[in-house]
C-alpha cells in the first residue's frame, strides 16, 4: 500500500519524476553523443601521442598526420564531449533546481543534432587539411556560427527556467550553471570575432587565442563541473552545504579572477608588457576559488563515509575535485615567471595541465553525474558495479601517470630545452620517455572508458536493471538497488529539507 | 507555484533577454569596431608613401622642364620639316637584297684580292686577368675590390 | 540576489578584464606605429621594415593546416624569459660570414604578412624563427636550400643527421609522376619506379617558400634593441 500522495515529500518526488521524464531524451542524447565523441577523441589521442615518439606510425596518410590528428583529438574532446556533457548537466540541473519541466525537448534535440553536425564537419575539415591553425579553434571558420546558434537553441531554455523558478533562495549550483551558460557565448564570440572576422595584429591574435583556452576551461567547464559537484555532494549525502559563505567566495572570486588568466603563455613575446604577468598572476590566484570550492565539496561529503563508499557519483566527484586542486597547485608552481614558466612554457606540462583540467577534473565530475542522473532519467539502474569500479580505477591511474610523468616530466623537458650548450637533438631525445608515458596514460584512460561506453549503451538501450528509484513514489524501501546505489534513497526525508533553502 | 511568476509572456520576454545577455559583449565589440574601422596603415603603406612622394617630385620636375604646350607647339614645325625632306637613294653593299638582280650583277664582278690589302694579325697576347676582373659585376656580399 | 544584479555583477567582472586585456590591446596593436629609423642612432633612414620574400600568406596557411605549430615555436624570447637567444642559430647566426653576430629577439614587426602569429604550442622540434637562415647557411650550405627542405618534409629521418628527429613525414605533399623528357629540377632523390619521379605539389612549394622566408635577424632599430651597443645614440 502506498501512502497517500498528500505529503510534501511525495509531491516533491512526483515532481522530480515528471521533470526527469521530460528530460530523458535531451539528457541521454547529449550524454551518448558526447560519449561517442569522447571515444573518438581518446582513440585519436592515443594515435597522436604515439606519433610523437614513433613518427612513422600510420604516417602514409595525409588524414592521419600528427598535425591533423592532434587538433582533431583536442577539438573532439572539447566540443564533442566536453560541451555536450555540459549541456546534459545544464539541462538536468537547471530543470531540477528550478522545479520546471523541460518543455522544449524537440528544439533541444534538433539543436543537439546540429551541434553534432557542426562538430563532425569541423573535425572533417581539420583532418582534410582545412584547419585554421589556432589551438583549440582549429575548426574551419564556417563552424563557429553553426555551433553558436545551436548553443543558443539549447541553453536559452534553462535560462528561462531560472527566470520562472519558484521563489526561494538560489542554491550555489544554480548560480554556477547560469554563469557558465552566460560566460560561454561571451568568450566564444569574442575569440572568434577577433580571430576570424576583425583583422588585427598577428601577435595579439595569438594572445587572444591563449586567453580563450584558459577562459574556456575556467569560465565554462569549471563552473559547470563545480556546480554539478556541489549538487551531487548535496543530493548523495543529504547533508547541508558545509559553508554558504565559502561557496559565495568561491563563485565571485572565480568570476573576478578567471577572465584575466591565460596570457602567461605569451611570456617573452613582443606584446604589451603587462599582459603575460597579469595572466600569470591571475592563474596563480585561481587557487582561491578552486580551494574554496574543493574544500566546500569535500567537507560536505567527508562526514558521510558509508555513503561515499557505495556511491559512484561521490567517488568520481571527489576524485575530480582532488584533480582540480592538483591542477590549481600545478598552475601556481609551474607558472612562476622567473623560474618555472620559461621551462614549462613550451613543454609537455602545458598539455598535461589541459588533460588535468579537461579529463581529470571536468570529465570525472561528469562521469559521476552521469552515474547519478542516467538511472533517474531512464528508470533503470546500472548493471554492474565492477564496470563502474574499473572505469574509476583506470581513470585515476591515467591521471596519476599524467601527473607524475608528464606534469613533472615537462619540467625536466624544459630544463633540457633551456640547456643551450647542448645541441637541440639532446632535448628531443630527452622528451621521448615523457611522450611514451603520455601515450600510456591515454591508453589507460581509453581502456577505462571502454567500460563506461559499454555501460552507457546498455542503459541507452534500456537494458539496465529495472528499479524503483527515489524519484518515483513508493521507492523508499524494498528497492533492488545495486551496491553502489546512491544514498539519496535513504536520505529522501532529509533531501527535501536540505533543498528547500 | 506562483502562477504570476511563470506565464508565457514572461517566458517570451526572458527568451529575448537571454539572447541579449549572451550577445551583449558581441554588440559592444561591434560598436567599438564601428568607431575603429578605418584600416590602419601597414608598413608597406608607410614605405610606399615615400616612393609616391619621390614619384610625384619626378613627375613635377619633368612636367616643369618640358611642358605639354611646348610639345604641342613643336609638332607642326617638325611635321612640316619631315614632309619637305625627300628620301635620297643611298648605295651601300649591306642594303643589297640577296637574290635580287643587283646582287646577281655584283656577283659577276671580279673578286678583289683581300688578303694582300689586310695587315697580318698581331701575335696572341694572353688576356690580363686583373683587367678582366675590372669589368666583371661584383659577387654578392663581397665588396668590389678597387682596381 | 536577483537575476539582474547577478548578470550586472558578471558583466562588470568580465567586462573590465575583457576591455583591459583583450579589446584595448587588440585595437591599439592593430594600429601599431612603425618605428622611424634615425641616421645617427641606427645608421639608416626610413622605417624599420623587415621585409619577407616568398609566399608568406600561402605558406603560412599550409603550415597551419598541417599542424606544424604543435611542435615548433616561432618566438625567440628575450633573456629574461628564456635561454633561446644563447643558442648559436635560433635568433640569427652567432657567426654570420658578413655581419657577425646577428642574433636578436623576436619583435612585433616580424610577423608581417601573416594573420596569426604561429608562436607554437610545444617545442618538440627547434624554434623556426630563423629556419630560412639556418637552412641556407648551415644545413644546405653550398647546395640548394629548397631541395634540403623538400627532402626533410618528405621524410626527416632520410637525412643521417636527423635520425632522432620526431618530425612526421609528409609524403602526401609530393606527387608521383612520370618523367617526361628530363627529370624535374625539384624532384626528390628518392627512387619511385622505373620512369617516375616525386615532385613537390603546390602546397609543398608554398610551405618551403614560407619556411625559407623565415629570417628574422634583420638589424633591429635602437628602439627595439634590448642591449644597444651605443646607448642613447652616442657614437
Amino acid at each position: 500500500m502506498y501512502p497517500a500522495l498528500t505529503t510534501t515529500t511525495d509531491q516533491d518526488m512526483l515532481r522530480r519524476a515528471e521533470i526527469d521524464r521530460s528530460l530523458r531524451h535531451p539528457v541521454m542524447f547529449f550524454l551518448t553523443s558526447g560519449a561517442a565523441w569522447l571515444a573518438f577523441s581518446l582513440l585519436f589521442g592515443v594515435i597522436a601521442s604515439a606519433k610523437v615518439h614513433h613518427p612513422g606510425f600510420l604516417a602514409n596518410h595525409s588524414w592521419l598526420t600528427y598535425g591533423r590528428v592532434f587538433p582533431a583529438h583536442i577539438n573532439a574532446l572539447l566540443y564533442g564531449w566536453g560541451m555536450q556533457a555540459a549541456f546534459a548537466m545544464i539541462l538536468w540541473l537547471m530543470a531540477r533546481l528550478s522545479r520546471k519541466e523541460c518543455t522544449a525537448a524537440g528544439t533541444i534535440l534538433t539543436a543537439g543534432c546540429v551541434w553534432n553536425l557542426g562538430v563532425a564537419l569541423g573535425i572533417t575539415g581539420i583532418l582534410s587539411g582545412n584547419g585554421t591553425g589556432m589551438p583549440w579553434l582549429e575548426f574551419p571558420s564556417f563552424a563557429w556560427p553553426v555551433l553558436l546558434v545551436s548553443y543558443f537553441a539549447i541553453v536559452v531554455w534553462p535560462f528561462i527556467q531560472f527566470r520562472v523558478r519558484p521563489q526561494g533562495l538560489v542554491p550555489i549550483s544554480q548560480w554556477y550553471i547560469l554563469a557558465a551558460v552566460i560566460w560561454f557565448p561571451w568568450i566564444f564570440i569574442t575569440a572568434n570575432m577577433l580571430l576570424h572576422c576583425l583583422p588585427g595584429h598577428p601577435l595579439m591574435a595569438a594572445g587572444i587565442n591563449a586567453w580563450y583556452k584558459s577562459a574556456l576551461v575556467f569560465l565554462f567547464f569549471t563552473p559547470v563541473a563545480v556546480g554539478t559537484a556541489y549538487e551531487l555532494a548535496l543530493r548523495e549525502t543529504g547533508r547541508p552545504l558545509f559553508s554558504d559563505a565559502l561557496s559565495k567566495l568561491g563563485f565571485w572570486s572565480l568570476a573576478i579572477i578567471a577572465p584575466w588568466a591565460g596570457m602567461q603563455k605569451l611570456a617573452g613575446v613582443p606584446v604589451a608588457y603587462f599582459l603575460p604577468y597579469v595572466g600569470a598572476a591571475a592563474t596563480a590566484l585561481l587557487f582561491i576559488p578552486v580551494c574554496a570550492a574543493a574544500t566546500n565539496t569535500i567537507r560536505t561529503i567527508a562526514p558521510s563515509r558509508e555513503t561515499f563508499d557505495t556511491s559512484a557519483a561521490l567517488s568520481f566527484t571527489t576524485a575530480g575535485m582532488i584533480c582540480l586542486v592538483v591542477l590549481a597547485v600545478s598552475l601556481v608552481l609551474l607558472n612562476l615567471p622567473d623560474s618555472t614558466l620559461p621551462l614549462t612554457q613550451f613543454s609537455l606540462s602545458g598539455y598535461a595541465m589541459d588533460i588535468f583540467a579537461l579529463y581529470g577534473f571536468f570529465s570525472l565530475v561528469m562521469f559521476g553525474a552521469a552515474y547519478f542522473i542516467v538511472p533517474r532519467v531512464t528508470c533503470r539502474d546500472w548493471l554492474s558495479s565492477r564496470l563502474i569500479t574499473l572505469h574509476f580505477l583506470f581513470s585515476v591511474y591515467g591521471m596519476l601517470t599524467v601527473f607524475l610523468v608528464t606534469l613533472l616530466g615537462g619540467l625536466h623537458q624544459g630544463l633540457g630545452q633551456e640547456d643551450w650548450r647542448q645541441p637541440w637533438m639532446v632535448a628531443v631525445s630527452g622528451t621521448n620517455p615523457y611522450a611514451v608515458a603520455t601515450t600510456f596514460a591515454w591508453c589507460l584512460i581509453l581502456f577505462s572508458n571502454v567500460f563506461f561506453f559499454l555501460h552507457l549503451i546498455l542503459m541507452w538501450l534500456r537494458v539496465g536493471r529495472h528499479a524503483f528509484l527515489p524519484t518515483q513514489p513508493g521507492s523508499a524501501h524494498g528497492s533492488i538497488h545495486d551496491d553502489e546505489a546512491d544514498a539519496s534513497d535513504h536520505a529522501a526525508p532529509h533531501h527535501a529539507t536540505a533543498h528547500s533553502h | 507555484m506562483d502562477p504570476t511568476r511563470d506565464n508565457p509572456i514572461i517566458r517570451f520576454a526572458t527568451f529575448w533577454w537571454a539572447l541579449g545577455t549572451f550577445l551583449v559583449f558581441a554588440l559592444l565589440l561591434a560598436v567599438i569596431w564601428f568607431f575603429n574601422r578605418t584600416a590602419p596603415d601597414t608598413l608597406e603603406d608607410v614605405v610606399a608613401k615615400v616612393r609616391y612622394e619621390t614619384k610625384t617630385r619626378i613627375v613635377q620636375a619633368q612636367a616643369a622642364s618640358l611642358t605639354q604646350q611646348a610639345i604641342d607647339a613643336a609638332i607642326p614645325t617638325v611635321a612640316q620639316q619631315l614632309a619637305l625632306a625627300k628620301p635620297a637613294a643611298v648605295e651601300k653593299p649591306e642594303q643589297v637584297v640577296p637574290g635580287s638582280p643587283t646582287a646577281a650583277k655584283l656577283a659577276l664582278t671580279p673578286a678583289v684580292n683581300t688578303p694582300a690589302s689586310e695587315p697580318a694579325p698581331a701575335a696572341q697576347v694572353p688576356l690580363d686577368p686583373t683587367l678582366m676582373d675590372v669589368g666583371k659585376p661584383p659577387t654578392p656580399g663581397k665588396e668590389r675590390s678597387k682596381p | 540576489m536577483s537575476l539582474r544584479t547577478f548578470i550586472l555583477g558578471l558583466a562588470s567582472s568580465f567586462g573590465v578584464a575583457w576591455l583591459a586585456i583583450i579589446v584595448i590591446p587588440f585595437f591599439k596593436m592593430r594600429a601599431l606605429a612603425p618605428i622611424a629609423l634615425s641616421q645617427t642612432v641606427d645608421g639608416a633612414t626610413g622605417v624599420f621594415f623587415p621585409k619577407r620574400t616568398g609566399r608568406v600568406a600561402d605558406g603560412a596557411g599550409v603550415y597551419a593546416e598541417n599542424g606544424c605549430y604543435l611542435c615548433h615555436t616561432q618566438v625567440v624570447r628575450p633573456t629574461y624569459a628564456g635561454n633561446d637567444l644563447y643558442r648559436p642559430d635560433w635568433g640569427g647566426l652567432k657567426a654570420d660570414a658578413e655581419r657577425g653576430d646577428t642574433r636578436r629577439e623576436t619583435n612585433a614587426y616580424d610577423f608581417y604578412g601573416e594573420k596569426f602569429a604561429q608562436l607554437g604550442v610545444m617545442r618538440i622540434g627547434p624554434d623556426l624563427s630563423n629556419l630560412g637562415r639556418r637552412v641556407e647557411s648551415i644545413y644546405a650550405a653550398g647546395g640548394d636550400p629548397a631541395a634540403w627542405l623538400y627532402a626533410h618534409l618528405y621524410n626527416p629521418r632520410v637525412n643521417p643527421q636527423g635520425w632522432q628527429s620526431t618530425c612526421p613525414p609528409h609524403p602526401f605533399l609530393f606527387v608521383k609522376r612520370e618523367i617526361k623528357g628530363s627529370p624535374s629540377a625539384d624532384a626528390l632523390k628518392v627512387k619511385v619506379g622505373r620512369n617516375h619521379e616525386l615532385v613537390p605539389d603546390s602546397d609543398a612549394k608554398a610551405l618551403v617558400s614560407y619556411l625559407l622566408s623565415l629570417k628574422k635577424d634583420h638589424k633591429a632599430p635602437a628602439a627595439l634593441d634590448f642591449a644597444p651597443k651605443n646607448p642613447e645614440g652616442a657614437p
